[in-house]
């Protein structure tokens, strides 16, 4: 009896104190630093939760994400400050001209006024310049669907070409392009109903996200049951899908078969919750924007006036899969520079930083980042 | 009935405090490694620079082979082992390619260098002939503790013993701040010499033994007691307030200095790290500490120094004198593959010197935007 009890109280206590302290580091014991001088970039003000760099230098970053199980003050948020879904671009040749608002072109398919992107990829056209960009959307009203627009540098517009959506689709987050109408997306939420996603949100361990690929015409799942896959990105050369898992505070690597279907082939604890992920220009780093204080991002995606820091991590590759020892923090904020980093890139020594629902931010690097 | 639940409800509180040691000790905390720039070990020194101090024209005094009693079994073969003396070192940021020089100490019949272990360290700059004034702790394997007085020679490189300091108010103590010549604030960090008991006096004593001490040129007197194992100390550049970091309680102490040299606590910053050494920038405008991130790696490193301690340097900003917690940045993160136990640093001229208690002394480039 008393063997039992003490075993009942032990576990009890136990799974308590480790529960609230993986959950609520203090505030303080992350120290800030940065890699030089860092400001915030003007002309966006309200989310860049991800973007892509091409080679030359343009970034296209997605922002206004709205998705269908946000909460209620996150929506005020949204409609108080008018806040639209938008794409805008960042030149790091052009610094002074801050973030532009990018002109959508309407098509039958496609309204900018349901337009709510979050996840983008791109394929980079390198004669014209006319890139392609993929991004994800979460129409209000309808079920999400990915965006195919045209990039025209001329004129600075996206003019939209295709919309590509499916049953197979639920609360979707971001796409990795293999090639033009092939990529990979993940689906990080399964439920749209609000009780149902409180639900999920507090048994998301049993995984009710999923793994998709589209191969031209149809979408079919390639990984069941994972715990709210989030960001996506492809090595150099293709052969290899990285994908961020923010609850579960990890980072797999997996490696694509020739049907397209996914081995998994590492799988990193890097005991903080990373969003979104970019490679470095050569191929031999992910960068990724990062929740380093769980508590914080909770309360920030509830409410987006509360602040919540901010982490950037450079996860080195070596042979296609991550070298946890050597991974590195470049920047951390305590939430007033940037709330919610979600997102980074590093162009020409310099490091981009977007977050969820808040700033852009720039950074000079002394060190080679 | 009713004594099975108070034993449940024991067992349970138990436990709970227990968790609290292990979560204090930083076994559940991720830090991320990170650099200001790039970064490398000084030749010529492997075994601790434990403090350090800048001189205005750029050179740095560095106290190797710190030892004292209440270390642990372990560390004094580690040092016996690998032949360790305690030692001063030369480091000129002015040089192309400085290396760290060691210091010829010379002997009078007050000091012998055989016995030395030196440990905290504290400057009276000659700005005229460079002919600096040294004063150090010294845990010498003979004798008392005492406090060291040198003269540094520029020209040949030596160390010319001048006094020794002693009194029974200093048990082992750890870092002086001079205010004057022969007028110094000393802190008495441990009480007992053996191990066992300094185990339980820094971890499991709900009060502290440790002191706070003053030299007036002939005697030495409290200015405060009951501290938890007083550490680092330095004096901002009026000298008008005293800093003195309690790494045990993650937190450094600011004092200001009435008449009298009698000290009034006006800020206890708690840092959520465990900071060593405090060195005062060169403008004055901030405190750099070289600090210990997780408590049992720290331990377990200073029971065998050949297991590795993670490395911090934080920056301590000062506005009227106090802390600004809010503004406190992390210049230098190592998991202790590049040095283990970081407990102090300066910078000079766009460079970062770290120095560990047991390890090696590091070097790294910084930038004037991030320091």
């Amino acid at each position: 009896m008393i063997g039992g009890a003490v075993k009942v109280a032990l576990v009890a206590i136990i799974v308590y104190r480790v529960a609230r302290s993986f959950l609520n580091p203090p505030d303080d014991v992350f120290k800030k630093h940065y890699p030089g001088k860092c400001s915030q970039v003007k002309g966006l003000n309200f989310g860049s939760e991800d973007l892509e760099v091409t080679k030359n230098g343009l970034a296209f970053v997605t922002s206004g994400v709205w998705f269908p199980t946000v909460s209620n003050k996150f929506d005020e948020f949204l409609k108080s400050n008018n806040i639209q879904g938008n794409i805008f671009l960042y030149d790091f040749n052009q610094p002074d001209l801050g973030a532009r608002k990018l002109k959508l072109i309407p098509s039958k398919d496609f309204d900018p006024e349901t337009f709510h992107p979050h996840g983008i990829s791109l394929l980079e056209d390198e004669t014209n310049g006319e890139h392609l960009l993929y991004v994800v959307s979460h129409p209000k009203h309808a079920d999400d669907a990915v965006e195919k627009f045209r990039y025209s540098p001329k004129t600075n517009e996206l003019i939209h070409l295709k919309s590509f959506t499916g049953d197979v689709l639920h609360i979707t987050n971001d796409l990795t392009v293999l090639e033009e109408d092939k990529f990979y997306i993940s689906n990080f939420l399964y439920f749209k109903n609000p009780y149902l996603s409180i639900a999920e949100h507090v048994f998301s361990s049993f995984g009710f996200g999923s793994l998709v690929f589209f191969n031209g015409t149809a979408f079919s799942v390639v990984k069941q049951s994972m715990n709210s896959p989030n960001g996506l990105f492809l090595s150099k050369d293709k052969r290899i899908l990285y994908n961020a898992l923010p609850r579960e505070q990890s980072v797999k690597a997996f490696e694509i078969k020739s049907d397209y279907s996914l081995t998994e082939i590492q799988s990193v604890v890097i005991g903080t919750s990373p969003d979104n992920l970019h490679l470095s220009n050569s191929g031999d780093a992910l960068y990724t924007g990062a929740h380093p204080v769980i508590p914080k991002i909770i309360q920030h995606l509830g409410d987006p006036r509360q602040p919540s820091p901010s982490s950037v991590l450079k996860l080195p590759l070596k042979d296609g899969k991550i070298v946890p020892e050597e991974i590195v923090e470049l920047f951390y904020d305590h939430g007033n520079l940037i709330s919610g980093s979600s997102v980074a890139a590093v162009y020409n020594n310099k490091l981009l930083i977007g977050s969820v629902i808040n700033k852009l931010v720039i950074c000079d690097a002394n060190t080679a980042l | 009935m009713l004594r099975k639940a108070l034993l449940v409800a024991a067992v349970a509180v138990i436990i709970y405090k227990l968790m609290n040691v292990v979560i204090k000790a930083g076994v559940f905390t991720h830090y991320k490694k990170h650099y200001p720039g790039p970064c490398r070990q000084i030749k010529g020194l492997n075994y601790g620079s434990e403090d350090l101090e800048v001189t205005k024209d750029g050179l740095a005094f560095i106290t190797s082979g710190v030892s004292y009693a209440a270390m642990s079994t372990g560390y004094k073969e580690f040092l016996q082992r690998n032949g360790i003396k305690g030692r001063i070192f030369l480091y000129d940021f002015n040089e192309v390619h400085p290396e760290a020089r060691e210091l010829q100490l010379v002997p009078s019949k007050d000091f012998n260098p055989d016995y030395f272990h030196p440990h905290g360290i504290s400057i009276l700059e000659d700005s005229v002939k460079g002919e600096h004034i040294i004063y150090v702790i010294n845990h010498a394997e003979i004798g008392d503790e005492a406090v060291e007085k040198f003269k540094f020679l520029p020209e040949s490189y030596k160390l010319l013993h001048l006094k020794s300091f002693r009194g029974p108010l200093m048990h082992i103590t750890n870092d002086l701040a001079i205010i004057g010549e022969d007028q110094f604030y000393i802190s008495d960090y441990l009480y007992f010499k053996d191990h066992t008991l300094s185990l339980i006096e820094q971890a499991f004593l709900p009060f502290g033994l440790g002191s706070l001490l003053y030299f007036n040129g002939s005697d030495f007197s409290v200015v405060d007691s009951g501290l938890f194992s007083p550490n680092g100390m330095t004096l901002s550049k009026d000298k008008r307030y005293l800093y003195l970091s309690l790494p045990a309680l993650s937190t450094v102490n600011v004092y200001e200095l009435e008449k009298g040299n009698s000290l009034v606590l006006i800020q206890s910053a708690y840092l959520h790290s465990m900071a060593d050494n405090l060195h005062l920038s060169e403008s004055g405008d901030a405190l750099y500490s070289g600090a210990h991130p997780i408590l049992h790696q720290l331990v377990v490193h200073l029971d065998d120094p050949r297991q590795p301690a993670p490395s911090s340097v934080l920056r301590l900003p000062l506005k009227d004198g106090k802390i600004v917690p809010e503004d406190i940045t992390e210049l230098f993160y190592d998991h202790g593959d590049l040095i283990s136990a970081s407990s102090c640093a300066a910078i000079y001229k766009n460079k970062l010197l770290i120095g560990s208690v047991i390890n090696k002394l590091v070097v790294c480039d910084v930038n004037a935007d991030i320091v």
